[in-house]
């Protein structure tokens, strides 16, 4: 599955995506945490 | 979130522009607004809060649905249209904010009619389109009752009851809301992850496991399976016995005219009955008419060859032979022909003629002799007797026989009328024929029932098998979902986990502070400190938690906002090399009124709280609460100070002086004369 250290990195990024798009949307902020997680777990 | 500039317009006391300063240079953190009562100390709180978070009413004070100026208001036509309008300039982690929030007012008579509010949010001149999002973001509504304070506030959060407030202020403070913030962004990707799942198997029409379906199905298809052959098997029952109850009835049926048949049988005896009387009355007749004939050609040639015989063995004498013989055979009672000789009948009668004529042995042979003559003479008439007689005993017979058959053919008739001809019986199988056809029907009804469950069963066997395989084709793709939602669960697991474990390490690292600085301020042997439970708790001497003053309330509910603002400042400044860290913010605080009704040393102790609440400090006061004690513990943190001019057409003298200020050695006047009642702001100045 996924390590311990992969989720805490995604929500390390979730983090920037909060603090990078201040200026946007939620559902902006939630549209790139779900590429961020479909580019975390793959088919 | 530092605050930079309010400006007012046309709001509430506030007539045209007016407009404040704050700052936190250095050390210099501290503002003061000093204002006599009622002139615009409130408003000023209701302005920036409403300037933050809107609403169609204002948060503190009187008349909350009032937002234009009077005189404003007063100038304005019938219908005329007017903006009451608040900005609020602030910095928040480098990014400098200017939220405008204004409202239309209509004058209709004598009233303020409230129209649209709009706001506006510039973010490092960029206009904002989620503006009130984007203030949310910085300080959500949540959080206001913990920085901006009227008289009585402060000292909320103190109560015991209230723990939630406090939790949820070391939340927000804290800045873990940044991680309950990506909690629940997480989470809305986990919905769209859930909702694509969804929206997989539900436009694959599949919203059950197929392969649970297929065995329900089959189960049921084996009950109904069972059930239509006993189904079949019944009828075929019923069908039986059906023929049989049909074949009892048409025998019944064809009995009836069996009864004709019988009767003409019978007709038909009676009839042979009496033919055969008749044949046998004409075959007496004959034989008595003519059984002479025979006797005496019989008895001729009998008597003559007996007689023969005898004379030739010398046994008998030639004389007397005749009668003898005679007397013989009406002895036996037998005749000639060997027909019985019944006596007085007309062969007897006819022998004793004869034997009266055989008395002598002369006559005897004579008439022997004549007898043979006459049977000689009546040869042909014997013939035709014989030969009628022959067809009487004939016509006798193939009576009797015909008699005999139709006795038989009766007999037999009549054993089938009784075995079948029987009415109830009939009764009773019309009865039971219909019952069971009733039950036959039934079953026919059962059957085709049945056959169409079955059928429908096959169908719904057949698309459950097409989905099974329909299912096994998304079962991949919905399974690359469930990973990923799996993982979102996990990430929403960890940031929850790291919540509470730092929620609670801040809990204890509060209660040391808050402990330490209660002690520090009030010089008592009364204690502080944050419970478990996050109840801000006071325990005297003894240990044992004592009910809080009002003073004690307000103050260790400061101390808990300055040790959790302390606490913040900290933590963003440090910023742990922790994935999981989010920073913690930096806050104004503002408080309108603060001392309320407490003795100098109570307020000295509060002012000192308060000038440590945070890096932002803007307090309200009135002039009376202003001296100068409080100015020497605030003198050296002083950034901007101000006084509101209340201007009056006539003035309100206080115990006959007028309503002035002692600030920084110099005296000001808090309200002037004039034509028109509204408030201005003047800025004092610090030396």
């Amino acid at each position: 599955m996924y390590t311990k250290n992969e989720v805490q990195e995604f929500i390390k990024i979730v983090f920037d995506i909060i603090d990078n798009n201040k200026n946007e949307s939620n559902s902006v902020k939630v549209n790139l945490i779900k590429k961020e997680v479909e580019r975390k777990v793959k088919r | 979130m530092i605050l930079q500039r309010l400006i007012m317009t046309d709001f509430r006391q506030f007539e045209a522009r007016n407009q404040i300063d704050f700052s936190n240079i250095d050390d210099k953190h501290v503002s003061v607004v000093i204002a006599s009562n009622g002139v615009g100390k409130t408003t000023i709180l209701t302005a920036l809060v409403w300037c933050l978070y809107g609403g169609k009413k204002l948060p503190y004070g009187d008349l909350t649905e009032q937002f234009l100026n009077n005189n404003t208001f007063d100038n304005l036509e019938e219908g005329e249209q007017a903006t009451a309008e608040v900005v609020l300039m602030f910095e928040d982690r480098k990014s400098k904010y200017i939220v405008t929030r204004s409202i239309v007012v209509t004058k209709e008579g004598s009233k303020q009619v409230n129209g649209p509010i709009s706001l506006d949010v510039v973010i490092d001149n960029v206009t904002q389109h989620y503006a009130q999002e984007k203030i949310d973001t910085i300080l959500g509504p949540s959080m206001k009752e913990y920085f901006f304070f009227d008289g009585e506030g402060i000292g909320k959060l103190a109560d015991s009851s209230r723990p939630d407030l406090v939790q949820k202020g070391i939340k927000n403070v804290m800045k873990i809301d940044t991680r309950t913030t990506a909690y629940d962004l997480i989470k809305e990707a986990k919905k769209t992850f859930d909702k694509e799942s969804a929206k997989i198997q539900t436009n694959s029409g599949i919203t059950d496991i197929p392969e649970e379906r297929i065995d329900q199905i089959d189960d049921q298809l084996v009950v109904k399976k069972s059930n239509l052959s006993k189904a079949i098997e019944d009828r075929d029952i019923y069908e039986k016995k059906l023929l049989a109850i049909d074949k009892e009835l048409m025998q019944i049926k064809e009995t009836k005219p069996k009864i004709e048949e019988r009767k003409r049988f019978e007709e038909e005896l009676k009839s042979v009955e009496s033919e055969l009387i008749n044949a046998h009355n004409k075959q007496k007749d004959l034989v008595t008419k003519n059984a002479y004939l025979a006797l005496s050609h019989e008895a001729f040639s009998n008597v003559s060859n007996i007689i023969e015989d005898k004379q030739k063995r010398g046994e008998l004498p030639l004389i007397g032979i005749g009668k003898h013989f005679i007397e013989e055979l009406m002895k036996e009672h037998r005749c000639i022909c060997g027909e019985e000789l019944i006596e007085g009948g007309s062969r007897y009668k006819h022998l004793e003629n004869i034997m009266k004529r055989a008395t002598a042995k002369s006559e005897l042979e004579g008439n022997l002799s004549s007898l043979g003559s006459f049977v000689e003479s009546h040869k042909n008439d014997n013939k035709d007797f014989i030969s009628r007689l022959k067809d009487s005993r004939h016509a006798i017979k193939e009576l009797e026989k015909k008699k005999s058959r139709l006795e038989q053919e009766i007999t037999r008739i009549t054993d089938e009328i009784d075995k079948w001809l029987d009415y109830d019986k009939e009764e009773r199988l019309d009865l039971k024929r219909t019952e069971t056809l009733n039950e036959k029907d039934e079953k026919i009804k059962l059957i085709a029932q049945l056959e169409i469950e079955i059928e429908q069963l096959n169908t719904e066997m057949k698309k459950a098998k097409k989905d099974l395989e329909v299912s096994q084709s998304i079962s991949e793709e919905v399974s690359l979902l469930r990973n990923r939602i799996s993982f979102c669960e996990e990430a929403m697991s960890m940031l929850e986990e790291k919540n509470k474990e730092e929620i609670e390490s801040i809990r204890i690292e509060l209660s040391e502070r808050l402990a330490n600085r209660f002690e520090a301020m009030l010089h008592s042997e009364k204690k502080a400190y944050l419970d478990e439970s996050f109840r801000l708790v006071v325990v005297g001497k003894d240990g044992n938690v004592s009910g809080k003053s009002r003073g004690e309330a307000k103050l260790i509910s400061l101390i808990f906002i300055s040790t959790l603002i302390e606490l913040a400042k900290e933590k963003e400044m440090s910023m742990e090399n922790d994935y999981l860290s989010t920073g913690a913010g930096v806050y104004p605080i503002i408080v309108d009124s603060p001392y309320g009704e407490f003795d100098a040393v109570y307020k000295k102790t509060i002012s000192t709280a308060l000038k440590e609440l945070s890096p932002q400090v803007i307090i309200l006061l009135n002039q009376e609460q202003w001296n100068e004690d409080i100015e020497s513990v605030f003198h050296d943190s002083l950034a901007h100070a101000y006084r509101l001019i209340a201007h009056r057409p006539k003035l309100n003298y206080l115990e006959g002086e007028r309503n002035r200020v002692y600030f920084n050695k110099t005296t000001y006047d808090l309200e002037v004369q004039d034509d028109r009642e509204f408030t201005t702001i003047e800025k004092l100045e610090i030396k």
